[in-house]
């Protein structure tokens, strides 16, 4: 029997239904309901937040981005209105949009996370997502997310504080991603986020300085889709996996779902190709599923060796 | 959509003081800016604003810098022959008119968009469009480029608030809507919303040129977005149509701060 045109892209992926597999990554757009809806509506799957703290962040001075042909290098800072502000934000979101909300928290401790997280349960996030790997911002990533010892700790306090599904975002920058994968499975969470963005920097030759006022940052989109593949492959036996890392076209959606991956984030490719990217990836990977016969959840993994 | 990649370093080769708070900065070579584009300038080491592109005229770029802070400040020092780092054009500027009678309004520095719209119509052989120009000041030390915009107009109209030059009074006291077929503004958000609802609620079309924290300048971090359609002022503006601002809550009421925080416009920290 055909499926309908609108069952074919749904997945399933830490205990969360989806329409389609993609999911508007954490720090795009995420920071509003306004915003949230506006990537309903292009179709995204599901949406992730901006990662919240505890208390409001301003973030760094401008420079903030840098473009290069291959991606994109970003320091932010984690701006972010805080848990009070944004629990507003989030109830009038879960309100307004009928596609599953992941709230993305962050913290200095893992006490903090623990308490932003079950507060953005208590706003309506459908599932929390645990951002422990931000390449530049101390005390809020790397220094933790890089220990399978100190991510197993975190997860075990949020686990603690949230009954809604619990991702975590992964880090590619271990020798041994499948520590950390195993690590935080281990300690109650529901699916992983395969890759964060892998730290940079980009240097002005004519003014011979770093341009990015924090001087380093995240590097994003198509550079990193290699390695995010990569990690995906390594990490999904351990769990569901939201494959992220430099999708830009159905091709890179497909790659990510043969890796392992249930679900796909799209984070950078709203830059080079709009809020559209959805709708276009979602037709692309349609054909493609037809012209092979398959659903999505039998595309998943299919390219591991241990399929 | 995107036209270029990264920071040009571009060479300043005029830095003239308008008033006591703005300069005309002009850089060598043309960015193919449309008006009411922007790009973001970055001076190493000290960080990176959005500016308006003024006019695009003979291989040069001009800008209007208004000395509010730390980076226009620094640009305010540069020299003839020092550079200034340049990404963008970024935004959807202005439509510019074909034919008909249309007016520009504009207060203080926010006449840079509307002086790069003046001048395309003319560079178009505007022959078909009649501009009505006024431009809004403080007072008669803040009044620029008056040659100009007469030059780039069919009727310029000035006023200062406090009468010292021109007309007395707010710019929008002085606007004559009869007749016109399009309304264009750029300036103090109090102003456009006034210029804004006026030519809605006569039926005629129009477009403002936003101002809001600009950070990635690329539609990802949503810093400056205006409620409730989630639109970007980076991306999707900074220039937008009537009915679209008058359906937004946040248009002549509410910036973002650098916390994402929603603030009254014009109690902007640093």
């Amino acid at each position: 029997m055909e499926l309908e045109e609108s069952d074919l892209l749904t997945t399933e992926v830490a205990g969360l239904r989806l329409r389609n597999p993609f999911v508007l990554a954490s720090g795009i757009l995420g920071n509003t309901a306004s915003l949230l809806r506006r990537a309903e509506a292009a179709g995204a799957g599901a949406v992730t937040t901006k990662t919240i703290l505890p208390e409001p962040t301003k973030g760094y001075e401008n420079p903030v981005v840098v473009e290069l042909p291959f991606g994109l290098i970003n320091a932010m800072g984690l701006p972010n209105p805080g848990i009070d502000e944004f629990e507003i934000e989030l109830r009038e979101a879960r309100s307004d949009l009928t596609i599953p909300i992941i709230a993305s928290a962050g913290g200095g401790s893992p006490e903090e996370v623990a308490h932003v997280a079950g507060r953005l349960e208590d706003a309506g996030a459908d599932a929390v997502e645990i951002n422990a790997s931000c390449p530049h911002v101390r005390r809020h990533g790397l220094e933790i997310g890089s220990s399978p010892e100190l991510i197993e700790e975190l997860v075990r306090e949020v686990r603690g504080s949230v009954r809604v599904p619990l991702l975590v975002k992964l880090t590619p920058m271990v020798p041994d991603i499948a520590s950390l994968a195993r690590a935080a499975v281990r300690a109650g969470a529901d699916g992983l986020t395969a890759i964060n963005t892998v730290k940079a920097m980009y240097i002005d030759v004519e003014a011979m300085a770093p341009v990015l006022s924090n001087a380093v940052g995240g590097l994003s989109g198509p550079a990193i889709r290699p390695i995010a593949v990569r990690a995906v492959y390594e990490v999904s036996r351990f769990g569901d996996v939201i494959g992220t890392g430099g999708v830009e076209t159905w091709r890179d959606a497909a790659e990510m779902l043969l890796a392992g991956a249930r679900a796909v984030g799209i984070g950078t490719a709203v830059m080079t190709r709009g809020l559209r990217v959805f709708s276009e990836i979602g037709e692309g990977l349609t054909s493609y599923l037809r012209k092979k016969g398959l659903t999505l959840p039998e595309l998943v993994g299919r390219g591991r060796r241990d399929c | 959509m995107r036209s270029s990649l990264g920071h040009r370093p571009l060479t300043i080769i005029e830095s003239e003081p308008l008033t006591p708070r703005v300069r005309r900065i002009s850089l060598e070579g043309e960015l193919g800016a449309r008006p009411g584009q922007y790009v973001m300038a970055w001076v190493p080491k000290v960080g990176e604003i959005p500016i308006s592109v003024a006019r695009e005229v003979e291989g040069r770029t001009w800008f209007l810098v208004a000395r509010v802070g730390r980076v226009s400040s620094a640009i305010h020092s540069l020299d003839v022959g020092d550079r200034l780092w340049i990404r963008g054009p970024y935004g959807r500027g202005f439509t510019v008119p074909s034919r008909g009678e249309v007016a520009l309004v504009g207060g203080g520095y926010g006449i840079a968009p509307l002086t790069h719209l003046a001048d395309t119509i003319r560079r178009r052989g505007g022959g078909d469009v009649v501009v009505h120009l006024y431009a809004g000041f403080r007072s008669a030390d803040e009044v620029m480029l008056e040659d100009l915009l007469a030059d780039l107009s069919d009727e310029l109209v000035v006023s200062t608030d406090d009468g010292s030059r021109g007309l007395r009074g707010f710019i929008t006291e002085h606007v004559r809507y009869d007749g016109l077929d399009r309304v264009y503004t750029a300036g103090p958000e109090a102003m456009m919303v006034r210029v804004v609802s006026e030519a809605v609620r006569r039926g005629i079309e129009v477009e403002a040129s936003l101002e809001r924290l600009i950070r990635c300048a690329v539609g990802l971090c949503g810093a400056c977005v205006l409620g409730p359609q989630g639109l970007l002022v980076c991306r999707d503006g900074p220039v937008f149509d009537g009915p679209t601002l008058m359906a937004s809550d946040d248009f002549g009421r509410y910036w973002r701060d650098f916390d994402g925080r929603r603030v009254p416009v014009g109690a902007l920290s640093r």
